[in-house]
């Protein structure tokens, strides 16, 4: 089989990979932040702050993915990692169950 | 599977053919492949020295031995009878079909489930073999010998399972939602959802924020749940209807709606207006759709 390998094809595939990484990377931090607001150690101030820059880094996630074109492919990375996780999961569960 | 002719024994469907742009050379795998390197063509060939076994009928009626020229590009398929179960076979080269990236593969595997239809129609039930068993002659022992050692040896266990199957048949049940749709359900149903809208109006930017994750969290957990409680449901209520139900992979089209429930279910034929009942009340729900498809050969069940 060969395989075809289009210029711009590449670039997009290799961005949204970049892209979604990064995505995942942004929301362990977030996941992160959301627990020391639930924990109650910050003060409302702080809390103000910390909203804002969570908010503007996913603005900015946002427009980066449109300004590069890649949306979709980042969405199908994403979509192939679950699948891949859901996979996993349903080989061990079925391992169990038999 | 043991005793069967080959050792893939997977449901024939298309992707059962060599993918498209496969090397043509490379035979796919089947126990009864000898002649390595060799491309068969669409033609008939010349060879026809093997057999290929579509699927074991019950031996009951001989009258019916001949079910003529439907097979893979149009062989004649007959009735090898052996005891208390016969196999549809036709004679071919002792070779497995190789499409190899054109749609000629398409049409065997179609006519491979034409043939199982027929038997089902004639016979009231069938054990399907997969696509491309092919039995072939070895040391010192014609195909017709070795299918006949086979059906022999097998004879009692085929015929229970061919017994187990008779006057039911596969039907799949496809079953999915939009998710635009329950998501509006969702907010209109949760009053936890509306609270936390209406709380993050009167926050500021960066508070409404976490407002606003905690309602997303929300949303996510109500709609994982509703698709839970779908999947379960639907299972619930067509095993209800069911002889057995299998559970397959859930499969995305690329459209809008996501599925949540993909079952095999092998029922018994009076009993499929409840299946079909089933069916109509949950693509009678707003944003939910049902796809219902059969009467087929028992693949899943066999």
């Amino acid at each position: 089989m060969t395989i075809d390998i289009d210029g711009d094809d590449l670039r997009t595939g290799l961005v949204g990979l970049v892209v979604a990484l990064a995505e995942i990377v942004k929301e362990t931090l977030k996941l992160q932040a959301l627990r020391r607001v639930e924990a109650g150690s910050l003060t409302e101030e702080e809390l103000e702050r910390l909203g804002q820059a969570l908010m503007d880094l996913d603005d900015a996630f946002e427009r980066m993915k449109i300004d590069l074109g890649v949306t979709d492919a980042v969405q199908s990375v994403r979509d192939g990692l679950d699948q891949a996780v859901d996979d996993l999961v349903t080989t061990l569960i079925g391992a169990e169950q038999r | 599977m043991t005793g069967m002719p080959s050792d893939d024994m997977g449901t024939p469907r298309e992707d059962a053919a060599p993918a498209e742009g496969a090397v043509p050379d490379a035979a796919p795998s089947a126990d009864a492949a000898p002649a390595e390197g060799e491309v068969r063509d669409a033609a008939p060939a010349a060879d026809a020295a093997a057999r290929y076994v579509y699927g074991i009928v019950p031996a009951d009626d001989t009258d019916r031995a001949d079910l003529g020229d439907v097979g893979l590009d149009g062989s004649r398929v007959r009735v090898v009878v052996q005891g208390q179960v016969g196999a549809l076979v036709h004679d071919c080269a002792s070779r497995p079909y190789d499409g190899a990236g054109t749609t000629v593969a398409a049409a065997w595997v179609l006519a491979h489930h034409q043939v199982l239809q027929l038997a089902m129609t004639r016979w009231g039930c069938v054990l399907p073999m997969t696509f491309n068993t092919i039995v072939a002659s070895s040391e010192g022992k014609t195909a017709d010998e070795n299918l006949l050692d086979w059906l022999e040896a097998e004879n009692a266990s085929l015929r229970s399972r061919v017994d187990a199957l008779v006057g039911k048949a596969e039907f799949g049940l496809q079953v999915s939602y939009l998710p635009a749709v329950m998501l509006r359900q969702v907010a209109a149903e949760v009053p936890e959802i509306r609270r936390l809208e209406e709380e993050a109006k009167t926050k500021s930017a960066g508070l409404a924020y976490f407002t606003r994750q905690e309602m997303e969290r929300v949303l996510r957990r109500e709609m994982e749940g509703r698709v839970r409680d779908l999947f379960t449901s639907v299972y619930e209520r067509a095993r209800a209807c069911s002889d057995r139900v299998t559970i397959e992979k859930l499969k995305n089209d690329g459209s809008d709606a996501r599925m949540a429930a993909n079952l095999s279910c092998l029922v018994v034929l009076d009993r499929y207006p409840e299946l079909e009942a089933l069916a109509d009340e949950i693509a009678g729900h707003e944003g939910q759709t049902a796809r219902l498809v059969g009467p087929l050969p028992p693949y899943s069940f066999c």
